[in-house]
């Protein structure tokens, strides 16, 4: 699955580690997330949406062919 | 229709300096530090009680079954110990850590059985010879030596 994780961080100047703070989690797990080595939980797939004000089908792309 | 190859905003250079840990930048959040020292709190006294207690375990004469009994339990208060520091570690990883900490302890788990047959055949094969005494060693370096490098592989990523 595909995430929109990285460019949200970055339009808004977070760092990783800001961004782990704010959902707390690791910055390993944000890192894992952005690289798309890890899908979330759908509780932090949530948690991710509302932080970014963004509905959850607009930030995690699933792609069929996976 | 999702767009998903909208641009950001952010000046070149910018995404290195945030996804990396810099000098400015931490490689741990302070949620991450805050869960290390938690266990840093409990693992470091648990490995501190092992060493004095082996230590003084060393100096032990095993004449009776009695000291022999004592030398045998020596392990177990910090064995405890550490198994909790680990225990609550992992109670306080968030979703994708605990899946990746215990990738690894299976790892090193599956090692440790693997290498268990081995030592139980080695046992039989050399009886009475010192290659049969080491067995017990050999699984807890070979379990925790799995254990180590999946975990530190991981946490590299």
């Amino acid at each position: 699955m595909n995430s929109r994780i990285r460019e949200l961080r970055l339009e808004r100047g977070w760092s990783q580690a800001a961004l782990a703070d704010q959902l707390d989690v690791s910055r390993q797990t944000i890192n894992a997330l952005e690289a798309g080595r890890y899908d979330p939980s759908l509780p932090l797939a949530f948690k991710i949406a509302r932080l970014f004000g963004q509905p959850l089908e607009s930030i995690f792309i699933y792609d069929d062919a996976e | 229709m999702l767009d998903i190859k909208k641009r950001s905003v952010h000046t070149p250079g910018m995404e290195r300096k945030l996804d990396t840990h810099t000098p400015r930048e931490p490689k741990f959040s302070d949620g991450d530090r805050r869960r290390n020292r938690a266990y840093n709190k409990r693992f470091i006294p648990a490995m501190a009680i092992y060493v004095v207690l082996l230590v003084a375990a060393l100096q032990m004469d095993l004449d009776s079954l009695a000291t022999k009994l004592l030398f045998v339990a020596v392990p177990i208060v910090p064995a405890a110990l550490t198994v909790v520091a680990v225990v609550r570690k992992m109670n306080a990883c968030d979703e994708y850590q605990r899946l990746a900490g215990y990738r690894a302890m299976s790892i090193g788990f599956g090692a440790a059985m693997v290498t268990a047959v081995i030592m139980g055949f080695v046992g039989i094969a050399f009886e009475g010879d010192e290659v049969a005494r080491v067995g017990g060693w050999a699984v807890f370096i070979v379990g925790m030596l799995g254990w180590g490098v999946a975990g530190s592989a991981t946490s590299r990523q």
